[in-house]
């Protein structure tokens, strides 16, 4: 079944850049990127708002750079969301099967799926995210699709990912002010998974962070499904803060001389970097050695935190295919050999090689989540066609299902 | 709770208990007789405390039994309706034996009027406790001066006070805070109770009168319990030096925790009691602990796996602090265990970590570390040298955001290492956003700066 519309357009406004990504989906289901576009961004701290008139201009001129880029008009777009409020746990609905023949229907896993989606959060919070991992049949795990099975007891777990309410609706607000439609959310992380896992992947277990400007966002595959998922409030913002505390220099002159000269492997040899004259200051010599180690330490204790909470889940050992970074931060000179050492495990930096398009959209790490929104609304799109009516669909080809943030649909 | 392990937090609120208690205590070697210890309660909360301890003592084999009680304040009426403890009025000529109307000035004058009495009470002291609550005039002006005096009469001075409840108003914090920067700079060891937390043993909606109270006993179980720790002839020895490795220069959220625990489980059953203490907030106090003293005391039947058990969960819980641990046989503790801690936490970062940066040793390796070559002569009075060599090797430590420039005069008995103006940790462009918060550890702040790492080197 082909989707209403065939222009997809993904928007990603992190703390450093906004990206947008145009799609296209193809005859055959998949998706071509045609045009992208990106604007650093202001107005955002640790991937939440902070000044709405600033982000509306930097949204307005990614979006336009995307237009030009791609040649089309864009109107709606899916957006993403993360900052350290979102949280997620993972729940679980149980019903009885109550025919004569015990036979599992439709009706019973729908049932199954909105009870594990009645969770209890705080008040102020909204469910993002509510994503099917799998069935249980009287006590049997790991089942895909139970509709048909005879048994008595049907259970299901899900994911179930949620974040302050108001702090969601301003990024949405932001986006309605260029003017744009937001046609729904996605959460960073999923979204860069979509992006960067294959199914094979996703089977295997995988782990994708996705180290932003503001924030660092994971999320652990396992044997196809979403194991957990997390957002850690630090990124490539605080490295750059700690070096230019650690060095003493200006903010701007930090984010230069970490992209420029930075790494997060300290050299062995000591080495001078002369900061460039800027008007009124006199030349400067830095140390490359301060420099990498202020970085390395950060990048270091991130990914730990990051391992730790793996740890604590115990889904370490659930990784065969490695761990996945993108994100602006995913460029960091480096970074690979550090996070093998940390983790123990494959490295890869992410590459959207789940569509189609220019080498120089799907290998930037910074596009990925922008990325994975195009296919992540394709999915959603999808679901919408077959399962009717909207508030009770449920994906079938699909394992991600998405609820709606009701406040704005 | 099962009834065999009791919380102090719990005995507090119950009398009977609290004798129970009193009579698991030592009950053969009177420490008194080996080193002459005083406690000092000054201002009104201070002769509560007094009159509390006087109170309980009263029964036989009290640990503090043989202990010099004095209860010394400008309020005569007060004074007046102590029993079983000395009492000393002072500022007699200031006040005209009235209060000081909570005004720490005149709380200090009156303890400088009468410096030659108190000097006389603190002559031939080994340890001298100054139990107070700041806020008020009495305790907040003449405690820094009473502890001076103390100090050069030879004896070490360990202050144990209270802060007031924030419904006192901001006034009195500020006194509070000053009079315990001043205290600090005269006193070996300053441990703080802020009287909010009690309010969370006690429960919301206990009483004004019952609140203060409670405050009162929570300072006594304190002062018994570090007494205690420091009478008693250790397996594992502590000391007084160890008290103020733990304590010294960094105090403001210092705070002690005591359990007890009985029969086979008696090791989880006390550490367990002592987390479940309201002081801890629920182990966070420890998390973000820098120094941790652990002091257990057992029957001849402590076995090593119960010294590890206890201490464990500690230490796991205060992975950034330097942790002293001690552990004391008496025969009276056959099949029990008592764990006592005291965790000092500054609210800033320190800048430089000398030991506490290193992992968490081994248990036998600890132990031999902390065993004191003198296990029977306590090293009662410190020679000054060393107390600047400890002083010195924790420098530049950030004060409390709030401490006002400490005005009082430095004690001659004790040299003081000038501590130099740090900027305040910086946070950089975060420094207005809300914290990232992670197991207590501000992650906006450098990781340099958190894990006090040079980046020269």
């Amino acid at each position: 079944m082909l989707p209403k519309e065939k222009i997809i357009v993904g928007l990603e406004v992190g703390t450093c850049k906004v990206c947008a990504v145009v799609g296209e989906v193809l005859d055959d289901g998949n998706i071509m990127v045609i045009g992208v576009g990106q604007a650093n961004c202001e107005g955002v701290r640790k991937g939440e708002i902070i000044n709405i008139d600033a982000a509306v201009e930097c949204i307005h001129a990614a979006v336009a750079d995307a237009e030009e880029s791609a040649g089309v008009e864009i109107h709606n777009v899916y957006a993403s969301v993360s900052g350290g409020h979102i949280r997620s746990f993972n729940n679980r609905g149980t019903v009885a099967v109550t025919n004569d023949e015990r036979e599992i229907s439709e009706e019973d896993v729908r049932n199954v799926l909105l009870n594990a989606k009645a969770v209890n959060i705080p008040m102020d919070h909204v469910v993002i995210h509510a994503i099917r991992q799998h069935f249980f049949v009287d006590g049997h795990d790991g089942i895909q699709n139970p509709a048909g099975m005879i048994g008595a007891k049907l259970e299901a777990d899900v994911h179930v990912i949620y974040g302050v309410r108001t702090r969601l609706q301003n990024t949405i607000k932001c986006i309605k002010q260029v003017p744009l439609d937001v046609a729904n959310i996605a959460v960073s992380s999923f979204a860069s998974a979509l992006a960067v896992l294959t199914s094979e992947h996703q089977q295997l277990g995988a782990v994708v962070i996705d180290m932003g400007g503001g924030t660092t966002d994971y999320i652990v595959y396992s044997e196809g499904t979403i194991q957990h998922s997390g957002v850690l409030a630090v990124g490539g913002d605080h490295i750059t803060n700690d070096v230019a505390i650690g060095l003493r220099i200006p903010m701007n002159r930090a984010e230069t001389l970490k992209i420029e000269h930075g790494s997060v492997e300290v050299p062995p040899q000591e080495e001078t970097i002369a900061l460039k004259r800027e008007v009124g200051l006199p030349d400067r010599q830095v140390s490359k050695q301060q420099l990498c180690r202020a970085m390395n330490l950060r990048v270091e204790e991130t990914l730990t935190l990051v391992k730790k909470e793996l740890e604590k889940q115990k889904l370490l050992d659930y990784l065969g295919a490695g761990v996945f970074i993108t994100g602006g931060c995913a460029r960091l000179r480096g970074l690979e050999p550090l996070a093998g050492q940390i983790f123990g495990l494959p490295v890869h930096i992410g590459h959207s090689l789940t569509v189609g398009g220019p080498t120089s959209a799907i290998e930037s790490p910074e596009y990925s989540t922008a990325i994975g929104l195009v296919r992540y609304a394709l999915g959603s799109q999808r679901d919408q066609h077959q399962a009717p009516p909207p508030w009770e669909r449920v994906g079938q080809k699909f394992q991600h299902l998405l609820q709606k943030v009701r406040a704005f649909m | 709770m099962t009834p065999r392990h009791k919380a102090v937090s719990k005995l507090a609120t119950e009398p009977a208990a609290q004798q129970e208690a009193s009579e698991n205590m030592e009950k053969k070697s009177t420490p008194g007789q080996r080193i002459r210890l005083k406690i000092f309660g000054v201002g009104g909360a201070g002769c509560h405390v007094i009159s509390q301890i006087a109170q309980s003592r009263a029964q036989v084999d009290h640990p503090l039994e043989g202990v010099d009680l004095v209860a010394i304040n400008t309020d005569l009426q007060t004074l007046n309706e102590m029993t079983g403890a000395e009492t000393l009025q002072i500022g007699g000529a200031v006040t005209h034996g009235l209060g000081t109307g909570g005004e720490p000035e005149i709380g200090a004058r009156a303890a400088q009027n009468d410096a030659e009495r108190i000097e006389a009470l603190a002559q031939g002291a080994d340890v001298v406790f100054i139990t107070t609550g700041l806020g008020g005039g009495t305790g907040t002006g003449a405690s820094p001066t009473i502890a001076r005096i103390a100090k050069e009469q030879g004896a070490l001075v360990l202050a144990f006070v209270a802060l007031p409840f924030s419904f006192e108003g901001d006034r009195r914090k500020q006194q509070a805070l000053l009079g315990l920067e001043q205290l600090k700079a005269q006193a070996d060891a300053v441990i703080c109770i802020p009287n909010d937390k009690i309010v969370r043993i006690a429960g919301a909606d206990s009483s004004v009168v019952d609140a203060f109270k409670r405050a009162d006993e929570t300072v006594m179980v304190g002062v018994q319990a570090i007494w205690q720790l420091l009478s008693r002839k250790g397996l594992i020895n502590l000391d007084f030096a160890d008290l103020r490795t733990t304590l010294g220069s960094k105090h403001c959220d210092g705070l002690f925790s005591y359990g007890q625990g009985e029969g086979t489980n008696k090791a989880w059953d006390a550490v367990k009691a002592l987390l479940d203490n309201p002081l801890l907030d629920s182990g966070d106090v420890l998390a973000k602990a820098e120094g941790v003293l652990v002091s257990i005391l057992g029957g001849p039947d402590m076995t090593l796996a119960d010294v590890q058990k206890s201490v464990e969960p500690i230490s796991r819980l205060a992975n950034r602090a330097h942790v002293i641990m001690g552990a004391a046989i008496d025969e009276v503790y056959r099949g029990k265990l008592s764990v006592t801690v005291i965790a000092a936490a500054n609210i800033l970062p320190r800048r430089i970590v000398p030991q506490s940066a290193t992992a968490k040793p081994s248990l036998p390796h600890r132990a031999v570390e902390t065993m004191s070559p003198q296990t029977t002569s306590r090293p009662v009075s410190i020679p000054a040298p060393a107390v600047a060599v400890a002083s010195a090797s924790k420098p530049a430590v950030e004060e409390a955001p709030k401490a006002e420039p400490v005005v009082a005069q430095k004690s001659p008995a004790k040299p003081k290492q000038e501590t130099l103006p740090l900027e305040g940790v910086s946070r950089g462009r975060f420094d207005k956003s809300e914290p990232t918060l992670y197991n207590g550890e501000d992650l906006d702040v450098p990781t340099f700066i958190r894990r006090a790492v040079s980046l020269k080197r």
